[in-house]
């Protein structure tokens, strides 16, 4: 297929270029974005709803014959149908009904394609960039200006001049840090600068990206697009743990990890031979989508949404591609089919996962995951632990100290002889053999079990006792559970001739755990039986032994998303249960126990161990060794410590690969044919080498030959820099999108990238070091007439700074901001009850102290109550994948930047700032500290009055001057007079509220 | 359906225009595709200027308010036959249950006003009063079975987050009638219930101006509305002269045209300020008007303060008001729960309808009442005599409509006798969003927004206007 690469041909911008004007139809620019706009939909890529039998997205469609006619014959104005029908009066083409029309201008440029020979060519964005030459008479010595400059000069523009060095330094500290220079840094730049010129820029921006501020400000557009947050999100939205996620995040950046690998450990890291700590953690990426906790919910939908989330996130981020489109049928734009679309869910979908959220933390699979110090400590205690296992040696010898199995046991009933308190006989429960024997009709109930023991799904605990079924017929062994049709609590059945059945109930059936062994018991034979718990609220964690030996189970159930609903007072009944239509167990049971713990397989084996052997004998004591007592300890201190450790959801593969069938009409339970895995059959396949999964996709994305990845990567860093992407629909690099402002530009960055070794950092300096950057950002009446969207960039754009960047500037300049690079997220100020108004009992805990003053990027992230701080700044909304920059303005954002407590707090201790610091000149030295440059003669005399009159107001008001340099939690300054502190407070409000303070100019 | 074009009336938005300055052509590209103008969508002779959205989140029992089944009482306490189940899909919650009995309704049905609309006569005898001006449609169904997905849907017109609100479509498509007021606002109501979240009245991937403002009770009906303590409203219109100086003078050097945005923005946040509070001040109410909303409409936080306070807003020209008011999940105790909502719902709910009309307003601003979805014929959980409970059911529910182009004491639609299937005239999600921008004089065809190379709508690709209910 011919490449097409020539776009640069006169006008590009069709927003205010008349496109018939052009000298030559293009297709890729002129054509097919009115093809597929007005006719894809019903003539497109999407098979089942083709009318007519008619596809105009390929060549071979438009030019089929189709009895005796065609829709294009290319040069053969007279002779093209499609013509005909788009000016016909009758059955006019696009229909009426379908609301779309055809302008004169896009028929005329329909028209002129034709007769030039209607030519064809591939969306530019699916063939894979070609690195163009750079222009050749241009006189730019840096690549980017040379394409931007020949554009310019195209549209008879030019760049503009350079902006001043104060500005430069507080445009890169911010683009690279999200915080401003301080004075020093600019007076240092500004002398250097005039010195060695672009060798003190380089300088600049290399000590920029060595801060680890960069990882901090760099990674909160990749937080943005990878919907992390600190809650489920959905109607519950609890909270969950994925903080070390975010930390890796702003390590990779910081130790300028390459694009190729930071995609491979996101998406794959668990995949990699050997893999790491880190490289699990990575792959929380594809964990941080919304999990629905809801107890309604069918299981099946949500493994289906969670799979979907991952396919349209990464679809989105890395390609550009909306391939939701193709969830329901093919896609109606682009040509990628619904059977793609689930081959690639094939990818995402076999994960070991419930499908209904935990409420309160993470949702398997999740690891521990320590930090770099807990590693340390955390290694040091398995060392205790090794050292002192070594001290039992030779294990098996009691005269060493052994395991025990008493430890954490809560109740014994030997059931051995006749009944004491607490315990209810109902029918005739006989003893015989030194054992409880029941025929099927009696039960024995066991109150007055110590309060602890819950029995819930996120308690440790252990329930152990011999039996010997006389039949194997479906029967419950024992039970405690509450009444209803809900009957929360625990129930162990027989169930499907002889398998034991391990169920742990909040809400039946909707919050269930259910563990069944493989498998089965005899009749007449006794076993010893025990189950534990870990209390990971998953039906994962509930194991089962016979005989002292872990046995295979299988999960059909498991959704104990929350713990509610089971009451402690209810009597343990053993033989019976109380689901409705169950029978009672036949057959003989003793030596019942209870424990708090979930026992050591050690432990099981030796409680399981035959019954008065000599073995069991030795070991069933109460007393123990020293060493074994401090072996204990040890072990049971180790897992009180992993208890504290963080945790993060990752992903991981299931034991057996779960296949992925296409869903109609995208319908979760609507199966279709089974697809096998792959990617889009439109693209370059996967290479016959590469694994069919996360690791073989993952590779397949950053192989060189791919024809998005890298244009999408570096369209969203330009647009970090210039507001727009060169692609303005950085969120669709698909038919229906914008094309490229500058395609060579766009190509030559992405090859460079590549030819790089996709090096993230020398991307951002190269963009930086151009003169297109450092452009000033002063707007002309005959600019903005010219090019208003500036996307020709004859000015440096103006930004708003994020919500972000406005506190952590403001906590900045005011030295209250407190700098640790992660870790848990942090609660600073809210209005009160802001999520107690909206969520089902989820409380603010507001932090104290340094907490109330870290980066904004640490702010806790509620999806379903977002920090309304941020929110009302455009920020993305972490509910689902965003990667277009959002800039509105509206008074909502002023009232938060004049009387937010933040913002306020700030202001009183930047007045103090300006009052010792810049003692010399507190106006010029605030006013510098936020927009780096000095102020001019009658901005100053305006602050000077400002002043006056604040001091005025003040000295009447002593009481409202104190009021207002009491604001927040931090102390109140006593150096200065409080009058004094107020005015200068009032005045810091309205620096941090300039224009120029919150825009990145 | 008349097409007759209306002439388009000036739109104004919460925000200053960032385009101040700007000629027309330059304007023209710099709204591309991310402006509308009242002429492109609004080409229908508007009925309602407005919209009082009265939302009952939770999914109210339709068995027990609007869809009076007298066959419930003699097949009360049987199993629902698998002929009226016909293997359609149960929630988690219930899927696990053994038996599904019928539960009726313990309630008392009577007709009211000369159109005899018929529905609850023990819970909802304010309703009565005005039942000539309510359509009731008794044959909503919905796609979603969950709360966030159907509420959710009925917010955005899809199950799964991410797409504009109905309020903030209308911000887009309508703009405010008021501009120191947004076009869309919130308001919440009793704390237990389902939870609520900030994207049910957000922006999507339209420009976040958009997204409706959730007024809240208290001090601060709007977020950070109030200076800082110790600031005095004196001293913050000297900060506020101080900053607008300053910002001039920086655009005479910059000549952005966002710089003179930026210094409107800050006056309308002044000018808010003062106007907020106002409307929010209720002691300007006559007696009178809290013996028709009820005292709870003197307390901040209620149902009724908020149905009161959204005449006030629909009154300066807010263009949805759109209230939450949760508690409705009778999965178990339906009775006593229903009881409780009842009472703190139907008094106001009626006094608005009161209320706009002796103001003259009612012709001109819709009401809407309803949930995100119905609740089962069969019992949840144990039946009792007196206590029984309901699962959720999207086959088939009631909602009301009065005001703007309704015609009032119609009923629209019927179920089947055990209120489980739709029997004669359903009515989508989308057919209902459908009626409401036709009342507004749109089209739901041609709101659309360009975004991910798709031209969404709020009715996806669904919604037919609903003629029965039009007056």
């Amino acid at each position: 297929m011919r490449r097409v690469n020539h776009f640069a041909i006169a006008c590009l911008l069709t927003t205010f270029c008349s496109r018939a004007s052009a000298a030559e139809i293009d297709f890729n620019r002129d054509v097919r974005p009115i093809l597929s706009d007005k006719c894809f939909p019903c003539h497109g890529p999407d098979v089942e709803n083709r009318d007519a039998g008619l596809r105009l997205d390929t060549f071979e469609g438009v030019t089929a014959d189709l009895d005796g006619y065609a829709a294009v014959v290319p040069g053969d104005v007279k002779n093209s149908v499609l013509l005909q029908r788009i000016d016909g009066d009758d059955d006019v083409m696009p229909p009426p009904d379908s609301k779309l029309t055809l302008s004169p201008a896009e028929k005329d440029v329909l028209r002129r394609w034709i007769a030039e020979g209607a030519r064809w060519a591939k969306h530019w964005a699916y063939v894979a960039p070609q690195r163009p030459e750079l222009p050749a008479d241009s006189t730019e010595s840096h690549p980017i200006d040379a394409f931007i400059g020949e554009r310019l000069k195209q549209s008879g523009m030019s760049f503009s001049p350079e902006a001043r060095p104060e500005r430069l330094i507080r445009r890169a500290t911010l683009d690279l840090t999200g915080l401003p220079p301080t004075i020093e840094e600019v007076d240092s730049f500004v002398t250097a600068y005039s010195q060695v010129g672009d060798a003190a820029w380089e300088a600049l921006i290399d000590r920029l990206m060595e801060s680890p501020r960069y990882g901090e400000t760099i990674a909160l557009p990749w937080l943005d697009a990878a919907r992390y947050a600190d809650t489920d999100g959905y109607q519950f939205d609890g909270p969950r743990y994925q903080w070390r996620w975010r930390d890796w995040v702003i390590d990779a950046y910081n130790s300028k990890m390459p694009f190729d690998q930071f995609t491979i450990e996101q998406l794959a890291g668990d995949l990699l031979p050997n893999a790491t700590l880190e490289q699990k953690i990575a792959t929380g990426f594809n964990r941080n989508h919304r999990y629905n906790s809801e107890a309604g919910l069918v299981v099946e939908e949500f493994l289906l949404e969670n799979a979907v989330d991952r396919v349209e996130t990464t679809g989105t981020l890395w390609m550009g591609l909306t391939l939701s489109c193709a969830r329901c049928h093919d896609h109606k734009y682009d040509p990628f089919t619904q059977r793609d679309y689930y081959g690639m869910i094939g990818f995402f979908n076999s994960v070991p996962e419930a499908g209904r959220a935990i409420k309160n933390g993470n949702s398997e699979p999740a690891i521990v995951a320590p930090t770099r110090e807990q590693q340390v400590e955390l290694a040091a205690r398995e060392q205790e632990l090794a050292d002192a296992k070594a001290a039992l040696a030779p294990t098996g010898n009691p005269q060493h100290g052994g395991p025990l199995i008493d430890r954490k046991l809560a109740h014994r009933y030997p059931l051995d002889k006749a009944p004491e308190k607490n315990i209810t006989l109902k029918g005739n429960p006989a003893l015989d053999d030194g054992a409880l024997v029941l025929d099927g009709e009696s039960t024995v109930e066991i109150s007055g079990q110590d309060k602890s023991l819950t029995l819930r799904a996120n308690s440790t605990f252990s329930i152990s006792f011999w039996l010997r079924p006389e039949s194997i017929a479906d029967s419950v062994i024992l039970s405690r559970q509450k009444g209803g049709t809900t009957r929360p609590g625990v129930e162990v059945a027989l169930v499907n001739d002889g398998r034991v059945q391990f169920d742990l109930i909040t809400r039946w059936v909707a919050g269930t755990g259910r563990a069944t062994t493989k498998k089965r018991l005899k009749a007449g034979e006794w076993v010893h039986i025990t189950l534990t718990n870990d209390a990971s609220q998953s039906a994962n964690g509930q194991l089962i032994y016979f005989n002292g030996q872990p046995v295979d189970t299988e999960v059909t159930h498991n959704t104990n998303s929350n713990v509610g609903g089971v009451d402690t007072k209810r009597p343990l009944i053993v033989g019976g249960g109380i689901r409705p239509g169950a029978k009672n167990f036949t057959g003989a049971i003793r030596e019942l126990r209870l424990y708090q713990t979930a026992l050591w397989p050690e432990e099981v084996a030796v409680l399981g161990d035959i019954y008065g052997s000599d073995h069991r004998k030795q070991f069933s004591r109460t007393k123990t060794t020293p060493e074994y007592a401090r072996y204990v300890k040890l072990r049971e201190g180790l897992e009180a410590y992993r208890r504290t450790l963080p945790t993060v959801m990752v992903m991981q593969e299931s034991n057996e690969p779960k296949p992925s069938y296409i869903r109609k009409r995208g319908v979760y339970h609507a199966y279709g044919e089974e697809v096998p895995r792959g990617t889009i059959a439109e693209f370059p396949p996967m290479e016959e080498s590469l694994p069919r999964n996360r690791l073989g996709f993952a590779r397949w994305l950053v192989s060189p030959d791919h024809p998005l990845t890298a244009r999408v990567a570096v369209n969203r860093y330009w647009q970090k820099y210039f507001g727009t992407g060169l692609v303005k629909t950085a969120e669709d690099f698909g038919v229906q999108g914008d094309p490229p402002s500058h395609p060579q530009l766009l190509d030559w960055l992405a090859t460079e990238f590549i030819r790089s070794g996709w090096d993230v950092a020398a991307m951002q300096k190269l963009i930086m070091t151009s003169r297109t950057y450092r452009q000033q950002s002063r707007v002309t009446p005959a600019l903005l007439e010219k090019d208003p969207g500036n996307r020709l960039l004859a000015r440096g754009p103006r930004l708003r700074l994020s919500g972000h960047a406005l506190r952590d500037q403001a906590l900045f300049v005011s030295g209250l901001l407190k700098e640790r690079i992660g870790g848990p997220s942090v609660s600073p100020y809210q209005p009160a009850n802001l999520w107690a108004e909206m969520s089902m009992g989820m409380k603010y805990r507001q932090s104290k102290g340094d907490d109330l003053y870290r980066r904004s990027l640490y702010t806790i992230w509620k999806r379903t109550v977002a920090p309304p701080s941020m929110a009302v700044f455009d920020a993305a909304d972490r509910e689902s994948c965003w990667v277009k920059r959002k800039q509105t303005n509206t008074p909502l954002q002023a009232l938060t930047l004049l009387n937010e407590t933040s913002f306020v707090e700030s202001a009183r201790h930047f007045a103090v700032r300006m009052l010792s610091d810049g003692r010399n000149d507190p106006i010029g030295f605030g006013f510098r500290s936020v927009t780096a440059r000095s102020l001019k003669t009658h901005e100053r005399d305006v602050l000077n009055a400002a002043l006056d009159q604040y001091r005025k107001e003040f000295a009447s008001s002593p009481k409202e001057a104190d009021r207002l340099i009491s604001t927040g939690e931090s102390p109140k300054n006593t150096e200065y007079d409080a009058v004094e502190v107020a005015a200068y407070t009032a005045l810091a409000n309205v620096l941090l509220n300039l224009d120029e303070a919150i825009t990145r100019e | 359906m008349s097409d007759t074009p209306t002439s388009t009336p000036t739109r104004r938005d919460f925000l200053a225009s960032s385009s101040r300055g700007l000629s027309g052509i330059a304007l023209a590209s710099l709204l591309n595709s991310e402006q509308l103008t009242a002429a492109d969508v609004q080409r229908i002779a508007p009925k309602a200027k407005r919209v009082i959205y009265l939302f009952q989140s939770g999914g109210p029992p339709q068995h027990d308010l609007y869809d009076y089944k007298p066959h419930l009482n003699d097949v009360h306490g049987q199993e629902v036959p698998e002929s009226v189940f016909n293997g359609q899909r149960l929630t988690g919650m219930t899927a696990g249950q053994s038996s599904f009995p019928v539960a009726r309704s313990i309630f008392r049905f009577d007709r009211f006003g000369e159109s005899g609309q018929q529905f609850n006569a023990e819970l909802l005898p304010h309703l009565g009063e005005v039942a000539d001006d309510i359509a009731i449609i008794r044959s909503m169904h919905t796609e979603a079975i969950n709360h966030d997905p159907a509420i959710t849907f009925f917010q955005t017109g899809f199950q799964i987050a991410g797409r504009p609100s109905i309020g903030a479509w209308l911000s887009y498509g309508l703009g405010s009638e008021n501009e120191n007021l947004p076009a869309y606002v919130a308001m919440t109501s009793n704390r237990s219930g389902q939870a609520l979240y900030d994207r049910l009245w957000g922006s999507g991937f339209l420009p976040s101006h958009h997204q409706g403002v959730r007024f809240r009770s208290g001090k601060d009906p709007v977020l950070y509305l109030s200076n800082p303590d110790g600031v005095s409203k004196s001293l913050r219109r000297r900060t506020l002269d101080h900053l607008s100086a300053l910002n001039r003078m920086h655009l005479d050097e910059f000549g952005d045209p966002e710089i003179s945005t930026r210094i409107a923005q800050y006056e309308m946040a002044f000018r808010m300020q003062t106007s907020v509070p106002e409307l929010t001040d209720l002691s300007t109410e006559p007696e009178s008007t809290f013996k028709l909303y009820g005292e709870d409409a003197r307390k901040p936080g209620t149902y009724a303060y908020n149905v009161l306070l959204a005449r006030r807003l629909s009154e300066q020209g807010v263009r949805f008001v759109q209230l939450f008011h949760r508690g409705w999940d009778t999965h178990g105790g339906l009775p006593a729960q229903l009881r409780a909502r009842c009472k703190q719902t139907d008094q106001a709910s009626a006094a608005l309808i009161k209320d706009l009309k002796q103001r003259g307003l009612l012709d001109e601003t819709l009401i809407v009442w309803g949930g995100e979805f119905g609740r089962t014929v069969y019992c949840q959980g144990d039946l009792g005599e007196k206590a029984y409970g309901r699962d959720h059911h999207p086959r088939c529910f009631s909602i009301w409509m009065a005001g703007g182009g309704i015609k009032g004491g119609v009923s629209h639609g019927q179920t089947d006798d055990y209120g489980y299937n739709i029997a004669e005239n359903p009515v989508s999600v989308h057919d209902l969003h459908a009626t409401i921008l036709y009342l507004l004089g749109i089209d739901h065809e041609r709101l659309t927004f360009k975004f991910q190379g798709r031209h969404y709508r709020l009715t996806d690709i669904h919604g037919r206007v609903v003629p029965e209910v039009l007056g």
